[in-house]
């Protein structure tokens, strides 16, 4: 990708090919964003031996080349909403046995408490054509010809999984209360007692798998087999998903040589975000290769390149410059 | 979106569903006159269902101290205000004569589903989040009314109020047109067919809060343990009669029969598909509601048809109860102050039985004295009120004039 | 201390909570609830006697702070006022 050939006319021309070429260098070296166009996205899902688990932030992710992807509000269905992050940036891997999927966006709070009747939590989620369909669902939660596959990742249920079910009793400490009869009887914690995932006090993973075949109808799956985890970072959250490749019965299987839809949506939970207030994308391409991931060089190579076309590109002004004073004089 | 009849309105008015009508509706008549906000009625309800962790700051049912109380704080001057906002200066009924189909007369302001279209919302109903502060202290500033008579510097102290004030009974309304239940994303609440009550199904439930956000009484609640909102439930295994002690017959909500001061009355009426209440002039809350109108629904220009129905305090100035109760609320107060003798047989049955009450009967009785109201002599009559249950069995009996028992000042303060 | 009054403001956090509602003119509050309190229990037949016991009685607080703000003299103008002909209740003795 570096131009190697240096004009020899013109200093104006020289200049300005010479800094293309550095800032061309410097931005798919440093931010490695692959141009894409808003239709027919494709993101390229590698093989590596193996893939980090607990660690969205970990260097592996560096030699993923990532894609942005555009979000919208939700302006479908009520309720209506969102918009408030412009894309997220997507990296995928497998390992041969399971498909990773790392979003990632900036947001400048952490908002993982459930706690108040005014909190809501950050969330982030990966929408697949569900198993069995024969054409291309909705991307607006499925159809009823067409359902859809959602993993639902929770930063409430992130915090859950690190550090306990945290309830307003956490928030309000000195909270006097007497007793609470019948306590331990889960009768009359309701939501829990109907069999409702949401009211769950243990989950196995921050990562809910749901159906749903229209507005309204989304639905917690029968089997819960989405891992993952998330992590917040300087105002970015990165969110790795994880699920083996072939999929439980009735959840879409994945395959190297393969390629499927996948939407995204995120949501942030400050700003009052839940159900439809998202923003969101259409769907993309996720195609799934057995093509290997390349180890990029070191992080600094692209650097040192740009800096070397940089001094090169000086270093044939001056000797231009030079030879042209020289004819002057003759 | 289709338009659905609201007859506490008087006209039509849009919602998200189409119009359809449990076959029977659960409804009650509160008495604001005679509470005396002993909030055993609040007590009966938190100790049946709302005594677990996570529903500390939860009253299904709750009593709160007009002008100035409110739970959660300020509800209904907070969506008065969103309405007044939608429609300024706009929320008026015409003053029509009335008709069946129109007892109060037509509204020609918004509905806070109207509302919400106006200004441009893409919610279904206008409404707001109350704070967890909001949600706390459900009696605060009941004591803190103050008599412009005194230094206005100087804060009311008990036992005194120096200036008007009376108490609210507020539990769900089981409203015909819900706002939590349009409101919901998910179709988690739904209305039941067989009696009107509205639940929230704790299975689908998805704790998004739009039911909380837009039910413009604030009954829905958001419960943090179970990260699910939760509501009154119109105590339904006792409506049902499948509560073990109701023995199969329908029987009162627990804050009703829980009553010190006898201020309810609840049960069931008969709705026809097109939504009328099937005419029974012996059932005692259509009489009350229907025939005498003595009794009226809640903040009716919100636009949901509340249940839950009230006579009136009357001695509260008008323009205070013309906003809370609608233009119906001078007949009402004219026809309660001066009760027909129908009406004050039917006041004794307030909560003489468990059971639900489906038809009356008065038997006269002897003049036992005159009263001068607003300038006219009233007789008073010893009729006697029978009450039936629903097989046409009578489970009730009750004069107007109930023989005191009196402990003496022997015993006062024994028990 | 008419300097000190406030009017109702919107947007004052206090609004609903320590301002003076207003009735119409010539409003008298606590005259209009005492004597829709004896309205009440003569409609259920109680006498006159037990009727004034509510007001005298310090326990029951609504009833007689209209008693202790106003006097005797004018609950009794009241009770007066509204029962023509006072009802004789059957009383039972414990």
């Amino acid at each position: 990708m570096m131009s190697r050939r240096v004009p020899s006319r013109g200093f104006a021309a020289g200049l300005a090919i010479v800094l293309a070429a550095a800032v061309v260098a410097a931005t798919t070296g440093f931010l490695g964003v692959m141009p894409a166009s808003s239709q027919a996205q494709v993101v390229q899902v590698r093989a590596a031996p193996s893939v980090p688990r607990d660690d969205p932030f970990a260097a592996f992710w560096n030699n993923v080349q990532p894609v942005d992807v555009a979000l919208s509000a939700q302006n479908i269905t009520r309720p209506m909403g969102g918009g408030t992050v412009a894309a997220v940036q997507l990296r995928a891997a497998h390992d041969g046995k399971r498909l990773y999927i790392l979003s990632e966006w900036s947001d400048a709070t952490q908002d993982a408490a459930i706690d108040t009747t005014t909190s809501f939590t950050d969330a982030a989620a990966v929408e697949f054509p569900a198993a069995g369909t024969t054409r291309i669902p909705s991307f607006c939660m499925g159809d009823p010809g067409a359902g859809v596959n959602i993993w639902h990742w929770k930063a409430a249920w992130q915090r859950d999984v690190d550090s306990g079910f945290a309830t307003n009793r956490a928030r309000y400490a000195n909270m006097q209360v007497d007793l609470y009869p019948q306590d331990g009887d889960t009768t009359f914690q309701t939501g829990l007692a109907a069999g409702n995932p949401l009211s769950a006090q243990k989950h196995g993973s921050p990562v809910e798998n749901l159906v749903a075949a229209q507005f309204g109808t989304l639905t917690n799956a029968d089997v819960q087999d989405v891992g993952g985890v998330g992590r917040w970072k300087d105002g970015r959250w990165r969110v790795l998903f994880v699920r083996s490749l072939a999929g439980a019965e009735g959840s879409p299987s994945f395959a190297p040589g393969g390629k499927t839809n996948a939407a995204f949506a995120v949501w942030n939970g400050s700003d009052g975000q839940r159900d439809g207030i998202k923003s969101v994308s259409q769907f993309v391409d996720l195609q799934i290769s057995g093509e290997k991931i390349v180890r990029k060089p070191s992080s600094f190579a692209p650097a040192i390149i740009a800096f070397a076309g940089i001094v090169g590109g000086l270093a044939v002004i001056a000797v231009f410059g030079v030879f042209a004073e020289r004819r002057k004089r003759v | 979106m289709p338009d659905v009849y609201n007859w506490q309105l008087g006209r039509p008015m849009t919602y998200r569903f189409r119009e359809a009508h449990p076959k029977w509706q659960f409804a009650a008549v509160f008495n604001i006159n005679r509470c005396i906000a002993c909030q055993t009625c609040t007590m009966a309800c938190k100790s049946t269902w709302t005594f677990s962790e996570g529903q500390e700051h939860m009253w299904w049912n709750n009593v709160e101290t007009k002008p100035y109380g409110g739970y959660p704080h300020h509800w209904d001057v907070n969506t008065l205000k969103l309405l007044d906002k939608a429609d300024p200066g706009g929320q008026k009924w015409d003053g029509r004569t009335a008709t069946p189909a129109a007892p109060y007369g037509q509204f020609t302001g918004k509905t806070i589903f109207e509302a919400a279209a106006a200004l441009g919302k893409t919610d279904e109903a206008i409404g707001y989040l109350p704070t967890d502060d909001e949600w706390t202290a459900p009696n605060i500033f009941e004591d803190t009314p103050r008599n412009r008579r005194e230094s206005e510097l100087q804060a009311t102290s008990l036992p005194e109020h120096r200036t008007w004030f009376f108490y609210l009974q507020r539990i769900c309304n089981h409203c015909t047109y819900p706002a939590c239940l349009a409101a919901c994303p998910r179709n988690a609440i739904y209305k039941r067919p067989e009696d009107g009550i509205v639940l929230i199904d704790e299975q689908r439930c998805r704790g998004y809060r739009k039911c909380v956000e837009q039910c413009p009484y604030k009954k829905p609640m958001f419960r943090s343990t179970t990260r699910v909102s939760e509501k009154c439930i119109a105590c339904y295994p006792r409506i049902e009669g499948t509560d073990p002690i109701s023995e199969g017959e329908p029987m009162e909500t627990r804050c009703m029969s829980a009553c010190v001061g006898k201020i309810r009355l609840q049960g069931l009426i008969e709705v026809g598909a097109d939504g009328r209440w099937a005419v029974n002039p012996d059932n005692p809350l259509y009489y009350m509601v229907r025939e005498e109108q003595v009794a009226l629904p809640l903040y009716p220009q919100f636009g949901t048809e509340p249940n839950i129905y009230y006579i009136p305090p009357r001695w509260v100035p008008r323009p205070y109860l013309h906003q809370m109760f609608g233009p119906g609320a001078d007949a009402a107060i004219e026809r309660y102050a001066a009760p027909s003798r129908r009406l004050q047989a039917v006041l004794q049955l307030f909560r003489t039985t468990q059971r639900i009450v489906h038809r009356f009967e008065v038997v006269n009785g002897h003049k036992i004295g005159e009263m001068n109201v607003a300038g006219k002599t009233m007789e008073l009559f010893n009729d006697t009120v029978v009450g039936f249950d629903r097989n046409g069995k009578e489970i009730v009996r009750q004069s107007v004039m109930e023989p005191l028992h009196d402990r003496g000042p022997k015993y006062l303060n024994t028990i | 201390m008419a300097e000190f009054h406030k009017g109702a403001e919107a947007e004052d956090p206090f609004e609903a909570m320590a301002v003076f509602v207003d009735g119409p003119p010539g409003y008298d509050g606590a005259a209009a609830m005492a004597r829709a309190f004896i309205e009440e229990y003569a409609m259920m037949g109680w006498p006159r006697e037990r009727i004034l016991r509510l007001f005298e009685n310090p326990r029951y607080a609504g009833t007689h702070a209209v008693y202790h703000q106003r006097g005797e003299a004018f609950i009794h103008s009241l009770l007066d006022d509204v029962l023509c002909v006072a009802p004789a209740q059957e009383v039972r003795h414990a």
